[in-house]
């Protein structure tokens, strides 16, 4: 077989065994209750917040940024949003994610339901442009603000997940 | 009088082993994979951070940006190596490749030997999350390294976030709903946020004048102009010195080179080089190897101000004749040799892939940068312009088969000789698709139409893929508008509602279509419905124009175009001769097979009720396979001749033709229409659901102005067809993709081919081009890449590997109708 089909097969293998462990959790994720799948948006923001406190190389994406971002499901019922701030003490960049909206917000993004959010967040490779093609997710305002977060959350996926 | 002297127009005496230089060199065009060169952004943000002076206007501060740019870029006269993907048990690497770069001409467009130029001020910012994750695509993948990741996501993108020409529109014009209704992606797209290009400077300044005659004219205008335009005359002033600059270091680098250089015949052609950048662009050129190089520093120099996307070079075979006939009068040059030097051009204008992020492949994956080179056709006054160079052309074209340039043939069937189009099939049998041939006839009256002079229209040259451009003249930028109609035809279907978009209201409702009672009243509901949707494009595209204005003045191609410098303004602000803005219309025959099988079964016949035919498409056919059959099968077909169908579409064409042109641009130039797709048919058609032509939910529309595939029989009846619609309301081009089945005759093959094309262009089609490749190849590099990484194919417009293109892309070049040339009837094949 040629080299090329074998090296497709070898990544499709790999990327097959978190794909297989993503949809087994995929499914009963999306058919959470918006309640709890706001908590799971809310805590993988939140593993980004404690990841930016813990790694300092990871931190310095947002060295001077500020940037506030609202997710929320069309129905509403479902509404984060994580803003970047500054301490006021020494200056340090953080995140702050909770529930709820924020004013002015940069990038309003807006999901279809909480399977299109499962789909966005529990997915092998995070697929914004697939997601707005699919009309799973809209948005208002400036949308390199997601180009932004796409890449920190890529780079936390690859140190959380080596390899993948 | 024949230009012509050669003896055999298809210089068959010449092939690619006889060129060591061409074929080593194509063979690293293969082989080499795209690497990301963020050299450019660097420099751009760099300068733009620290040294740009803020009272600067506009035209100003570009130019002292792109100076600076010019000034600091590394000049390359040879690449030692790049990068290539090698695949061993299963798994891959990226490995290090080297290789000897001995082009003849000097000057890269980015620092990488096949480079993604990044314009962070555009759209590079796609590309961000995915900067981690390129180097593993498995379609299309690009190098790019640790370092250079770093550079991007902490100096350059950042800066960029809120300066883009999109966000710019949405600061200043509030977030208009054209542009919310735009980034849903289903609608329409405007390509002012990629860029503009899309034209063609005119290189004959550089081979008439050279760079300092320009500079000369410039500074004689800036005294005693206003304010405005001495600005303006200032930045052509800096932008060409920046040229100048740039070509100097060529010129010493190669000075360089040729001292460390031991291989006697390389020194030499190195001491050539550096003589020859140490003229040119500066000075005129003197000799064609001259010429060659000044055009392609030029075009280099020009994609560093504008993305290469339809960026153009026009009738370089009648820029150059000059050059090249004195040349070979005096023994200076020969065939051979300018047969080496053209393909030396070709390779260098290869020498880098414009960005497209993994998830747009499925829109525009496997395009090349669409710079079209034209040949042939007649001169200002229509005369014959078929020269020796132009036959030189064509065979570094056949020899080379690559992707860029896009190659497109002027014809005149009165003017120029019939050897002549015999040649251009015969070139397309032997590249299996290239170049597009252009009718003369119709796209001379369909420019003159626009209000191009008629030594204008008649010099005019192919820009992207197929639009018909007085070149250096008309600042048309193309491809602004990618409009999709069958969005339209939803929102009629579905009052004022899409299926993607589900419940909510895009469009003002036009009413139940249950409730129509005739034809009439559903053709003027979606009438009205496409009305809207073209209305809110152009006031996107004006939006963006003005963005473009306050962000990104272009005095570089100013200083390279007719207009701006008698009328001391950019191409941007309207400084150009003629202006006007080019709109691409998806789903011409989708839309009118659709309409017309709706009038027929449904208020004709009466056979099929509104709420039926609903119903099926909602459920994408399911549980009514008859009704699906029924329509792909039966119903009024275009490319038929089918009186319905035709009227239907001669109708389409005209509305949008006369909607559009009711409209004029932030330049005062009018909208005018084409039928090219590029892959956004594929693309497009993923999105949309299931069609009242029968088609399924998420299959491809038909490509450009081509009738949909399966629905013809005959190649006639859609010749026929496609030459019945007016010429003068396609005056932005159209693309007609044709597929033939090769035959072991040739002769027959070539006669049936020249004959169908000129037949066809007497009857007033403007364009056609060919895929020339049996089916079972193409299937078989589908199932395996590496089969035959090479195989050239014709897009709708441009032309590309068939390797990289998306899965829906393959599958659509596949089931296209293939015609036998010999029956002339369509191949009966089943689809994939």
């Amino acid at each position: 077989m040629p080299d090329l089909l074998n090296f497709r097969n070898t990544l499709r293998r790999r990327r097959s065994k978190l794909e297989e462990l993503t949809e087994r959790i995929r499914e009963p994720l999306a058919n959470l209750n918006p309640d709890l799948v706001e908590d799971f948006l809310w805590l993988l923001m939140g593993v980004m917040s404690l990841s930016l406190w813990l790694d300092r190389d990871y931190h310095d994406n947002i060295e001077g940024f500020k940037g506030k971002y609202l997710f929320r499901s069309k129905d509403k019922r479902i509404s984060i949003r994580a803003v970047f701030k500054r301490t006021r003490l020494f200056g340090y960049e953080y995140l702050d994610v909770d529930e709820g909206t924020v004013d002015d917000p940069d990038i309003e993004i807006v999901f279809k339901d909480s399977r299109a959010i499962m789909n966005l967040l529990i997915s092998p490779r995070i697929d914004i442009l697939g997601s707005l093609l699919r009309n799973d997710v809209t948005f208002s305002g400036n949308i390199n603000y997601i180009f932004k977060l796409g890449f920190m959350a890529t780079q936390l996926r690859q140190m959380m997940l080596p390899g993948i | 009088m024949s230009q012509v002297t050669l003896k055999d127009l298809s210089l068959k005496e010449y092939a690619l082993e006889d060129f060591d230089r061409l074929r080593r060199l194509q063979e690293v065009h293969f082989q080499i994979m795209p690497e990301i060169c963020i050299e450019r952004s660097r420099l751009v943000t760099e300068y733009l951070k620290k040294a740009s002076n803020s009272d600067d206007p506009p035209v100003l501060r570009q130019a002292k940006m792109l100076k600076y740019l010019l000034e600091n870029k590394k000049p390359i006269i040879q690449h030692t190596g790049g990068k290539v993907v090698r695949y061993e048990d299963g798994d891959r690497s990226i490995q290090n490749f080297s290789f000897r770069d001995d082009n003849l001409l000097a000057g890269t467009t980015t620092s990488k030997p096949k480079g993604v130029l990044l314009y962070p001020e555009f759209l590079a910012l796609t590309m961000w999350p995915e900067l981690l994750t390129a180097r593993d695509r498995e379609t299309n993948p690009y190098y790019i390294s640790d370092e250079d990741i770093k550079r991007l996501n902490f100096d350059v993108f950042p800066y960029w976030m809120d300066r883009t020409p999109l966000e710019y529109v949405r600061e200043h014009f509030d977030e208009p709903p054209c542009q919310r209704l735009m980034e849903k992606l289903v609608f329409f797209l405007c390509s002012k946020p990629y860029c503009i290009s899309h034209t063609i400077p005119d290189y004959s300044k550089v081979v008439s004048k050279g760079l300092n005659g320009i500079i000369k004219e410039a500074e004689e205008k800036k005294s005693g102009a206003d304010a405005e335009k001495s600005a303006f005359y200032e930045a052509i002033k800096l932008v060409l010195e920046g040229v100048i600059a740039y070509a100097n270091k060529l010129s010493d680098e190669a000075t360089k080179l040729a001292v460390s250089e031991t291989d006697a015949g390389r020194k030499r052609e190195l001491k050539e080089l550096a003589d020859v950048c140490a003229s040119v662009p500066a000075e005129k050129p003197e000799t064609f190897r001259e010429g060659l190089n000044a055009v392609w520093i030029c075009k280099a120099a020009l994609h560093q101000e504008n993305a290469n996307i339809g960026f153009s070079i026009g009738r370089l075979d009648q820029i150059l004749y000059d050059l090249y006939q004195r040349d070979v009068n005096s023994g200076q040059l020969t065939v051979k040799e300018a047969i080496e030097l053209v393909g030396c051009l070709w390779l260098k204008c290869a020498d880098h892939v414009p960005m497209v992020p993994e998830a747009a492949e499925v829109l525009f994956g496997g395009t090349g940068s669409n710079q079209a080179i034209t040949v042939g056709g007649v001169t200002p006054d229509g005369k014959d312009a078929v020269n020796d160079l132009t036959y030189v052309m064509l065979k570094a074209t056949e020899l080379l088969k690559i992707r860029d340039p896009n190659v497109n043939a002027r014809v005149h069937v009165d003017a120029n000789p019939p050897e002549y189009l015999r040649r251009l099939c015969e070139v397309n049998l032997n590249t299996g698709a290239t170049p597009s041939m252009h009718n003369d006839l119709a796209a001379i009256q369909a420019l003159e139409n626009q209000g191009i002079k008629p030594e204008h229209a008649r010099d005019y040259s192919s820009v992207g893929c197929v639009e018909p451009s007085s070149g250096g003249r008309t600042y048309g930028h193309t491809g602004s508008v990618l409009l999709n109609t069958t969005a339209a035809l939803d929102l009629t279907l579905f009052n004022g509602k899409h299926r993607l978009t589900e419940e909510e209201q895009i469009s003002p409702p036009t009413g139940d279509p249950e409730q129509f009672e005739t034809f009439d009243e559903f053709v003027n509901a979606f009438e009205t419905q496409l009305k809207w949707l073209l209305e809110q494009s152009v006031e996107m595209n004006n939006y963006l124009g003005v963005a473009h204005q306050a962000l990104h003045p272009t005095p570089l191609l100013s200083a390279l175009f007719e207009g701006p410098m008698d009328n001391g303004k950019d191409v941007i602000e309207g400084g150009a001769l003629y202006n006007s803005t080019g709109v691409s219309i998806t789903g011409l025959a989708d839309v009118v097979d659709s309409i017309s099988a709706i009038e027929k079964y449904v208020y004709q016949d009466k056979t099929l009720s509104m709420k039926d035919l609903l119903e099926a498409l909602k459920a994408n056919f399911e549980g009514r396979e008859d009704l699906k059959t029924m329509l792909q099968k039966k119903a009024p077909k275009f490319g038929t001749e089918d009186p319905i169908a035709d009227e239907n579409a001669r109708r389409m064409v005209k509305f949008l033709h006369d909607n559009y042109q009711q409209h004029t641009n932030y330049r005062d130039g009018k909208y005018t229409v084409g039928y090219w797709t590029m892959t956004m048919h594929a693309g497009f058609g993923m999105l949309m659901g299931a069609t009242p032509n029968g088609r399924e939910a998420g299959e491809s529309f038909s490509s450009g102005i081509t009738p949909v595939s399966g629905a013809t029989k005959g190649l006639t009846a859609c010749l026929n067809s496609v030459a019945s619609l007016d010429k003068h309301y396609l005056a932005n081009g159209v693309a007609l993709n044709l597929k033939y089945t090769p035959d072991a005759d040739r002769k027959l093959m070539l006669d049936s081919f020249s004959d169908t094309v000129e037949a066809y262009f007497r009857d007033g089609g403007i364009q056609v081009q060919f895929n020339i490749i049996t089916r079972k190849m193409l299937t078989d590099i589908m199932d395996d890449p590496q089969h035959a990484p090479d195989v050239l194919v014709r897009v709708s417009g441009y032309t590309a590997y068939f390797k990289d293109l998306s899965k829906q892309m393959k599958r659509e070049v596949i089931n296209r109708s293939e015609y036998n040339l010999r029956t002339m009837e369509a191949e009966d094949y089943p689809w994939v």
